[in-house]
């Protein structure tokens, strides 16, 4: 080979060198792109669903406010407890039962539990009386169990006493 | 002068004459035309092959971006129907009985029995002159 032929060869290697490179080039911008595309188009995706859940949200939690404000009316609130003790102790007197409140306290909010009201009753009075105060207990509107319930029966005079512990759910 | 080595030196050079004139074309245009194009041809089919892979890759990725998992908020209705109903049958209950008993007895259809027999209470043992202990759920 002459010169000249040697030149134009080595010219031309590096022209291939450099296309390559430049086509290499291209194509790892190309590869690039189109993962931030992917990356970029994943986001706007979780966005759409983020945002079409929030509007799902709303519209469960505009269309069942009635439902969670009937809701919440079953669950005492902290404030009211005074008054739901006394209420109690009326409708106790007023159905002719000695009643009297043997404990008050409230219990924390847990980990696993809401606070609750830990109320015991003492009472006494007629068996129909008793009847009607035990069935008032089991029918409060409130979130609650009853734990314990004592009942027993005067053999001298047919009285009844009982005592009684409710577990009522607080809400603040 | 002239001697014998010149002599033979030329006649060398005449004789090789014989052998034909060297050729010094190097270049084939047909040929190397041929390979070029072949060359390209090859290059734009490798071309396209690369740029239909990234498409259709690019493509799929788009359309199954839909797919991607969606969190649902589940509203059990039902449960919380159950739960109004059981607890408004309890509050009509319990104003009933705050209103209506009140230093009257119960009737027969709020207590469910008007037998004086107190072992038909719910979950309680009547034990004349005992002690009962009753867990009531609610």
């Amino acid at each position: 080979m002459s010169k000249k032929t040697k030149h134009m060869f080595y010219l031309s290697m590096l022209y291939s060198v450099f296309f390559s490179l430049f086509l290499m080039y291209g194509f790892l911008k190309i590869r690039d792109q189109g993962n931030i595309f992917n990356t970029n188009e994943r986001l706007m995706a979780e966005q759409n669903n983020k945002e079409q859940e929030y509007h799902n949200l709303i519209q469960i939690t505009e269309s069942t406010k009635n439902d969670r404000d009937t809701l919440a009316g079953f669950f005492i609130t902290e404030k009211d407890t005074i008054s739901f003790i006394s209420n109690i102790e009326n409708l106790a007197n007023d159905m002719g039962i000695t009643l009297e409140t043997s404990q008050l306290s409230i219990k924390p909010k847990t980990k696993k539990t809401e606070p609750q009201l830990y109320v015991g009753f003492n009472f006494s009075g007629s068996e129909t009386a008793v009847r009607q105060l035990v069935l008032l207990f089991e029918n409060i509107p409130y979130h609650k169990s009853i734990p314990e319930l004592v009942l027993t029966r005067n053999a001298d005079d047919g009285t009844w006493k009982g005592s009684i512990l409710l577990y009522i759910t607080i809400t603040s | 002068m002239i001697g014998k080595k010149d002599i033979f030196r030329k006649t060398r050079q005449f004789f090789r004459h014989g052998h034909g004139i060297h050729v010094s074309k190097i270049i084939y245009p047909t040929r190397d035309w041929t390979v070029g194009l072949a060359v390209m041809v090859i290059l734009l089919v490798i071309g396209a092959i690369v740029n239909i892979n990234i498409f259709s890759h690019y493509s799929e990725d788009s359309t199954n971006q839909n797919n991607s998992a969606r969190t649902e908020f589940l509203y059990k209705a039902a449960l919380v129907e159950k739960a109004i109903s059981l607890y408004k049958n309890k509050q009509e209950l319990y104003e009933a009985l705050s209103q209506k008993t009140k230093k009257l007895p119960l009737s027969a259809e709020i207590l469910g029995s008007s037998s004086t027999n107190s072992t038909k209470m719910e979950g309680v043992t009547n034990e004349v002159g005992g002690v009962v202990v009753v867990p009531i759920a609610n």
